[in-house]
């Protein structure tokens, strides 16, 4: 992968962090909202792409912010009927989904010219992006809570200290990743790996 | 509201309950801004405030006489409509005349998440018209200030030796912690 397009990467997974860092709070919001942008970023890059004959230079944007704001209106329909518990924590921010740059920069991207395997290349990108929520929000919660899915669990184990255990995170639990600051803490890490990854992957494509 | 009710609002949405750094709307759009100018950003901050105060006045009546009446499910796609339109005022009455002021995509203001984020938790708040549009005032100034901070630090952030990994996205990311630490400390 070339420099330029591991820098694209990395800053189009950032553009599309605003309402995903919001359901970062536990791990079963993130995953639902990862679930989400993935649902919203593939459909409506498959409508744009059957749409694009119709689609002009002039009502281009037009059409995509109608297109992303449709798909998110029924992922969050569909999260209000059947799934409360992650709606209660995320509700608000799905609506966003329909104005996220990332979502809206793919979906207009599929009006352009042909690509090969473009459906491949947008899944393999939100499953990169779906990483980073993932990890963003099972640190915060192991870390910040003690519990991981909701349940509690010593990720160490029990570790002994002068005789005396101690449960790692769920009796001393950092609560400033429960706030807002924590969220962009693990974020910096989170983006910081993916491109560390990405970096390693296209240095050793070179060596080959 | 009352008067004190309604002051508390406005420092909250600037330092308390800063809709950028604690609820992370358009905080991409400020780390991802290439001008690094302090001028510019506040003239999109300006600019911004202007088109949530008309889409408010439209918002909240079209909320309370047309949408409660069991047309929720289309409040996310007549916000953005309504959010489009209101650019779409600013720039045929503002920006057609002032074309050297402010150099400025109207697809970034459409896009960018404080507009719409503001509206509706406007709306999950239950403020009255008059608070929202204090909070909208809040939000703008808000904005404003962590803009301006992000932009003054970015300057200085690109001129030093960042480890790769960290180069960019990361350390904005970083740097945007350590000011919502800051914000933090108000609460």
């Amino acid at each position: 992968m070339e420099e330029k397009y591991r820098k694209i990467l990395v800053e189009l997974i950032f553009l599309g962090l605003t309402p995903a860092f919001a359901a970062t709070i536990n791990t079963v919001s993130a995953v639902s909202m990862e679930v989400g942008i993935i649902f919203i970023m593939v459909m409506s890059t498959l409508t744009m792409r059957l749409l694009r004959r119709f689609v002009t230079e002039e009502n281009k944007y037009f059409v995509t912010l109608i297109v992303t704001t449709l798909y998110s209106s029924i992922f969050q329909m569909v999260t209000e009927a059947y799934f409360i518990d992650a709606y209660k924590n995320i509700g608000m921010y799905i609506a966003l989904c329909s104005i996220n740059m990332m979502l809206f920069g793919v979906a207009q991207g599929a009006t352009g010219k042909e690509e090969k395997h473009m459906v491949a290349k947008v899944l393999l990108f939100s499953l990169i992006f779906g990483f980073v929520i993932y990890f963003v929000g099972s640190m915060r919660e192991i870390m910040g809570v003690g519990t991981y899915w909701g349940q509690v669990k010593d990720i160490f184990g029990e570790v002994k200290f002068a005789n005396i255990p101690v449960k790692y995170f769920s009796n001393h639990k950092v609560l400033i990743l429960q706030k807002a600051p924590g969220a962009y803490i693990v974020g910096a890490i989170a983006t910081a790996i993916v491109a560390y990854v990405l970096k390693k992957t296209a240095k050793k494509k070179e060596a080959k | 509201m009352s008067i004190s009710e309604m002051f508390t609002v406005l420092i909250a949405c600037v330092f308390v309950n800063n809709y950028t750094l604690e609820h992370f709307m358009g905080f991409e759009h400020i780390a991802s801004d290439t001008s690094k100018s302090l001028k510019y950003n506040g003239r999109v901050s300006l600019l911004l405030t202007v088109v949530l105060l008309i889409a408010t006045s439209i918002t909240f009546p079209l909320d309370k006489w047309v949408l409660s009446n069991s047309l929720e499910w289309a409040r996310t796609l007549s916000y953005v409509l309504v959010i489009a339109f209101s650019v779409f005022i600013v720039e045929k009455l503002i920006m057609t005349r002032t074309t050297d002021w402010l150099k400025y995509d109207s697809i970034n203001v459409i896009l960018n998440s404080v507009v719409l984020g503001t509206l509706l938790l406007n709306k999950s708040y239950n403020y009255d018209w008059l608070t929202s549009y204090v909070a909208v005032i809040g939000t703008g100034v808000g904005y404003f200030g962590v803009a301006q901070v992000v932009c003054g630090l970015r300057k200085r952030i690109d001129m030093k030796a960042v480890p790769e990994s960290f180069r960019g996205v990361p350390i904005y990311l970083a740097t945007l912690a350590i000011i919502s630490f800051t914000v933090y400390a108000f609460a």
